[in-house]
């Protein structure tokens, strides 16, 4: 499942699917709200280009690792400290591949797809916002 | 002239709005809309420089397609047009 959704998510739903005969290694990366002394953390996409961008991710990860399987969904709206913000699950022949491929979607996803957090601190709401991406 | 819609989000939305619409001579291009767009707020430092060159963060939308803010002077617009402006992405 490639999604964005304004749920929680639970990951134990997409590992136990990436489960299969000819899979011998799933990686996952679960990314989760830190305490950085906010109160919650409220995150903004563009949908119509992040699911997309999603999905290109998702298939390129699939050809280049040759994936079995490849799960990446992403919460956005507000959540609190530990709330799970992002999944990715894949499944591979191998662990090399599964490793490689997990780290690469993750790395595509902060370069590029149109999501943004949002700290909500008891002063005020300040957006992360990293001008050094210049 | 033209009408060119501008979408914007996250921090540049709080600068500039969610959506503006553009009128811009014929012949225009994204770098112009972007320059006129920063214009409008109090903040244009935002997304142009003192050059008037669209900073490099600026992640920018066209026709379905990211368009670097390096290119923007190259890419002619249409009327009804619409460009959308990212921010550096948080996301993950």
């Amino acid at each position: 499942m490639i999604a964005i959704t304004r749920d929680p998510i639970d990951p134990d739903r997409f590992i136990k699917a990436a489960k299969n005969p000819k899979t011998g290694g799933i990686v996952t990366f679960i990314g989760t709200v830190r305490d950085d002394g906010i109160e919650a953390l409220d995150l903004e996409v563009c949908e119509e280009v992040a699911l997309s961008d999603l999905e290109k991710i998702a298939s390129q990860a699939r050809d280049e690792y040759n994936l079995n399987s490849v799960d990446i969904v992403h919460r956005v709206g507000r959540m609190e400290i530990t709330d799970v913000i992002l999944v990715i699950v894949v499944g591979a022949a191998h662990r090399q591949e599964a490793f490689a491929a997990c780290s690469s979607i993750l790395e595509s996803i902060k370069q590029f797809v149109p999501i943004w957090k949002k700290d909500i601190r008891k002063d005020g709401a300040r957006w992360h916002f990293h001008e050094n991406q210049e | 002239m033209m009408k060119i819609q501008v979408r914007c989000f996250a921090r540049f939305q709080d600068a500039f709005g969610e959506e503006q619409i553009l009128d811009l001579p014929d012949g225009a291009t994204v770098r112009d809309a972007v320059r006129v767009l920063a214009g409008t707020g109090p903040d244009a430092g935002l997304l142009v420089d003192a050059e008037g060159n669209i900073r490099s963060y600026v992640m920018i939308m066209h026709r379905d397609e990211r368009i670097s803010p390096m290119d923007a002077e190259e890419v002619l617009l249409v009327d009804g047009d619409v460009i959308i402006l990212f921010p550096p992405v948080s996301g993950g």
